[in-house]
């Protein structure tokens, strides 16, 4: 199996640390997304994959093939890597016609005329660009460069194809075309995809597994839904989703069979001791964390407690409704359309089994999911 | 892949080393932009660091001619017998601070006049309704195209007194009384040098203008500022960086400039810095010319360095770009055409009365006899006649004047070709290796030729390849010294334009060739230099212009053998041969002018940069 593996992977500039120690493993075959914000490192993970940067310490293997190891001062150049690569503003040739775009990687391979001919019409044939082969790039919509971007790192066949936020220069309903027409990409050729990306959604939506990245750390490697539910930290939790997660404050004032954590003065007893660790005492500052589509208001089995409604935020489908109790604040979903009056009192809870609980200290998080079975007032 | 997939042995680490270090070594000798980035720093090393090595040295050690007034010491022993002559000596203040001093003076004035002229012009042709704008803006680079000293031979063809005998000027011929003071010195110098620098501020407050976002002038007008106020309070402050630059730009020029005050200051022994430099040179004290280069490239070098502190990273070229929306135009009511009509007269004056004065000039048989009976072309296509300028034929017949001719364009031709293919590849290596100190150490060294007044430049190249010292050869004498020291001059100009055509192209253009797996000369052919290409015919343009009139540096390295139009003009008026003089100009101004044309249309590109709009 062709995984493309990194090992200990670092990239520095002077004292600047873009990639930290990262070990990861892509797998074949998968759809991968490199998330994470702006300066975390994901698009120089890329480019150390693709070989246009140069990692400072590691090691990286494409398969049984190794592409760079440091300690053997080894690296080898992209185009013997294996990889097409999607930049973000495209890098058309803009002296070069459509044609001649697309078949400059294949005229490089020493194709001969009629195989390069027939390969850049099967690639164009694909991304549906048949008609504009004689066009130059600046006669071309954005969307239209995009595909001609695909169909120039398609032709040669890769077996991997990295692309670093292809996306982000087009307008939001192109993109959604666009989202289509990679997943099928992916679905014909059984490419291993590797994408860059700073929007969650769209790493969610895409991609076979999710790597969240940090200030060039992995914070999370996951398919996309268990990243969602359970995500391992803070980071990950609040920085996937949309709106984003609601995180309470707290500190646990019991420690039994049953946890109970305390938010203002709400009590909140949760079951299944995480780690079961000694070293969690009374007193412990955690983060309850929960997810707008997991606190139950329409319907809410007991117990519930009484919030304010503050706003509503329809969207035409949902419609986001803030709520208010004391100091803590709280965003829930309605998946109907329905809005409740401002400032009418209701009751809500939280879906037992979708509680999630973090250590404050180091935003870990400290259970697989711990079940809610009371929830009160403070006396 | 078999051999690098095996793993090495466990414990042979010394195998491992070996295979690293192999491996390593293979890489950087196959990366062309490392090898071409040390390559081009040899190169420039050569060129700009080992010449200020060089001037340094000279400044301190004995020259040979000096070994009798310095008692006890070799030829090339440390000295600072210059460096006391120059500064604590009797002669200092005729050698030093006096020169000092005017250079100073002349300077600062000359840049504050063409900043006022380049501003007012500029607010003009970009703000305002003026009709025939295009027109104007066009005309109003060409003093800058001109050789500068054309109007300092002008200006003594129309105010020449009688001082210094010989011809006389018109103004005298129609019995003006002329003092020194207007023929010549400070006043005709500081004027001809602003009228030649001024569309330096032309150009960059011009492009600032154009950049102005309007909206903030309408904002000041929503407030209830008058027309007068906004200009004055929110305008010019905005544009107060180009017209920063613009200043520092013009007085680092006017510290080096050698032309105009050698015509105008030397009548009356009116000596600056560089006039100094050359005399001193011309008496055969080296050391005392070297030592005033040091000085004079100190100067410079601080007005930059403060410049730099006060705008900002290395603004002098201002470029704007991204779109301000279109300007509001200030409609000057019915001053448009009185305003139009100043301004036509005054590029009239500046452009076309002296070049008619110097053309007159030279059909006139007898000197200074203004009558149609006087009417000759013998200083043109005359045949030689024994007692006219010692038997000299016409120019147009002189085998001197073709041979300079030839010359002029060879090396405008050689330094524009070489200025272009050096500041692509510097583009292409400091951008690409951005972030290593090669690529920093290739961008400041490039940038230093800047620093250093033209004349000063001169004198260090003169100082280094005199004589043949180890691997630098002796090239005094030849044409090839004059091409080099032209085109290390351009470096800072070849550079600059590679670097930012460069960052514009962007370095995912090549990346892209590398995914798909062209070598690097196929990425260079057909990607990189294409895109170029019509950066690179720009980038010709004022290298060949500045080339071709260039007289500042090449006058201290210019032999018998290699003579060029602009040391021709130099050598005549020297002679009081300016009939001469004034014709060479001529032909250096219609050959200048004719090859910025076609090179203009070849490129599509104009000096002004469409400042006047459509």
């Amino acid at each position: 199996m062709p995984d493309i593996r990194l090992e200990n992977l670092t990239k520095r500039w002077g004292d600047v640390v873009a990639v930290d120690n990262l070990n990861l493993t892509i797998p074949d075959r998968s759809f991968t997304c490199l998330l994470g914000p702006s300066g975390c490192g994901k698009t120089t993970t890329l480019r150390m994959i693709a070989g246009l940067e140069e990692p400072t310490r590691g090691k990286i293997s494409n398969g049984d093939k190794l592409v760079f190891c440091s300690e053997r001062g080894l690296s080898l150049s992209p185009d013997k890597r294996d990889v097409g690569l999607i930049f973000q503003n495209y890098a058309l040739w803009p002296h070069m016609t459509v044609f001649q775009n697309i078949a400059f990687g294949l005229e490089m391979k020493k194709m001969s005329r009629s195989q390069v001919e027939e390969r850049v019409k099967e690639a164009a044939g694909w991304m549906q660009i048949d008609e504009y082969l004689q066009r130059y790039p600046s006669e071309l919509s954005g969307g239209q460069q995009q595909r001609v971007a695909l169909a120039r790192s398609l032709a040669p066949r890769p077996n991997c194809l990295l692309m670093d936020e292809p996306l982000s220069n087009l307008d939001a309903k192109l993109r959604m075309d666009m989202r289509t027409e990679l997943k099928r990409i992916h679905a014909e050729t059984n490419m291993t995809i590797v994408y860059v990306t700073h929007d969650q959604l769209e790493a969610i939506s895409m991609a076979t597994t999710v790597v969240v990245m940090k200030d060039g750390k992995l914070e999370q490697c996951d398919e996309p839904l268990r990243l969602y539910k359970y995500p391992n930290n803070l980071f990950v939790a609040d920085f996937v989703g949309s709106p984003s997660i609601n995180l309470l404050k707290g500190k646990i004032v019991e420690l039994r069979d049953v946890w109970t954590v305390q938010c203002g003065d709400w009590l909140l007893s949760l079951k299944k001791a995480p780690y079961g660790d000694t070293a969690i005492k009374n007193g412990h500052e955690v983060v309850v964390g929960v997810r707008c589509e997991d606190i139950l208001i329409s319907n809410p089995e007991p117990p519930a407690i009484g919030m304010l409604v503050y706003s509503n935020l329809p969207t035409g489908s949902d419609t986001f409704v803030r709520l208010r109790h004391e100091d803590i604040s709280l965003t829930a979903k309605l998946s109907e359309a329905d809005i409740i009056p401002t400032g009418s009192e209701i009751n809500a809870s939280f879906r037992p089994e979708r509680v999630l609980l973090f250590d404050s200290k180091t935003g870990e998080r400290m259970s697989e999911g711990s079940s809610l079975v009371n929830f009160s007032i403070a006396p | 892949m078999g051999l690098h997939s095996a793993q090495p042995a466990a414990g042979n680490r010394l195998a491992v080393l070996c295979e690293r270090g192999w491996n390593r070594s293979k890489r950087i000798l196959s990366n062309p932009p490392l090898v071409l980035s040390i390559a081009l720093l040899v190169i420039s090393i050569y060129l700009v660091i080992v010449p200020l090595i060089s001037v340094l040295i000279s400044s301190v050690t004995l020259h040979s001619r000096d070994t009798l007034r310095v008692f006890g010491k070799k030829v090339g022993e440390f000295t600072t017998y210059y460096l006391k002559r120059v500064f604590a000596s009797d002669i200092s203040d005729v050698l030093f601070y006096e020169p000092l001093m005017n250079t100073l003076i002349v300077s600062f004035l000359m840049s504050v006049l063409a900043i006022c002229i380049g501003t007012i012009l500029a607010w003009f042709v970009v703000r305002t309704d003026l009709p025939f704008k295009r027109f104007i803006s066009n005309m109003a680079v060409v003093p800058f195209i001109l050789p500068s000293w054309t109007l300092s031979l002008a200006w003594l063809t129309i105010f020449k007194n009688r001082t210094i005998g010989g011809t006389t000027g018109i103004l005298e011929y129609f019995g003006v009384q002329l003092p020194d003071w207007i023929s010549y010195g400070p006043l005709p110098i500081i004027i001809t040098m602003a009228l030649h620098y001024y569309p330096f501020t032309f150009m960059l407050v011009g492009s600032a203008f154009k950049g102005f976002d309007t909206r903030l002038e309408e904002a000041a007008f929503v407030l209830g500022g008058n027309q007068r106020t906004i200009l004055r309070r929110v305008v010019l402050p905005m544009v107060s960086p180009a017209i920063a630059s613009s200043f520092i730009l013009t007085i680092s020029r006017g510290i080096g400039s050698f032309s105009t005050p050698v015509f105008l200051g030397n009548p009356i022994n009116y000596r600056v810095l560089s006039t100094r430099l050359f005399a001193s040179l011309q008496a055969g004290s080296p050391g005392d010319a070297y030592v005033i280069s040091l000085v004079m490239i100190l100067l410079a070098a601080t007005f930059i360095f403060i410049s730099n502190r006060i705008i900002g990273k290395r603004k002098s070229f201002v470029t704007i770009s991204g779109q301000a929306p279109r300007a509001k135009l200030i409609s000057l009511g019915k001053w448009r055409f009185v305003a139009s009509a100043g301004i036509l007269l005054f590029l009239f004056a500046v452009i076309v009365v002296p070049l008619f004065v110097l053309a007159a000039d030279t059909f006139m048989r007898v000197p200074g006899v203004y009558s149609p009976s006087n009417f000759t072309l013998h200083y043109w296509i005359g045949k030689s006649t024994p007692g006219i300028l010692d038997g000299r034929p016409g120019i147009l017949r002189d085998p001197d004047t073709w041979k300079a001719f030839l010359n002029s364009v060879k090396l405008g031709l050689s330094t524009s070709v070489l200025s272009a293919i050096f500041g692509i590849l510097i583009g292409y290596t400091v951008v690409n290796l951005r972030g290593t100190w090669l690529s920093s150490a290739l961008d400041q060294i490039s940038f230093l030729p800047y620093l250093i007044p033209s004349i000063a430049f001169g004198a260090i190249y003169l100082s280094l390849f005199a004589q043949q010292r180890g691997p630098i050869p002796s090239l005094y004498g030849t044409f090839m010294l004059i091409i080099l020291a032209t085109t290390a001059k351009n470096f800072p100009f070849a550079a600059k334009s590679g670097i930012s055509a460069m960052i514009q192209l962007g370095h995912e253009i090549e990346e892209a060739g590398i995914i798909a797996g062209a070598s690097w000369l196929t990425r260079m052919r057909r990607l990189v230099l294409p895109l170029q290409r019509s950066g690179l015919l720009n980038a010709l343009i004022l290298p060949f212009i500045s080339a071709m009139r260039e007289l500042s540096m090449v006058v201290i390295l210019i032999t018998p053998g290699t003579q060029l139009l602009t040391t021709l003009t130099f050598r005549y008026s020297d002679y009081g041969f300016y009939h001469m003089s004034n014709a060479v100009v001529l032909l250096l101004v219609i050959v200048i002018v004719v090859m910025t044309y076609i090179m203009q249309r070849i490129t599509g590109s104009e000096l002004s940069e469409g400042l006047g709009g459509n």
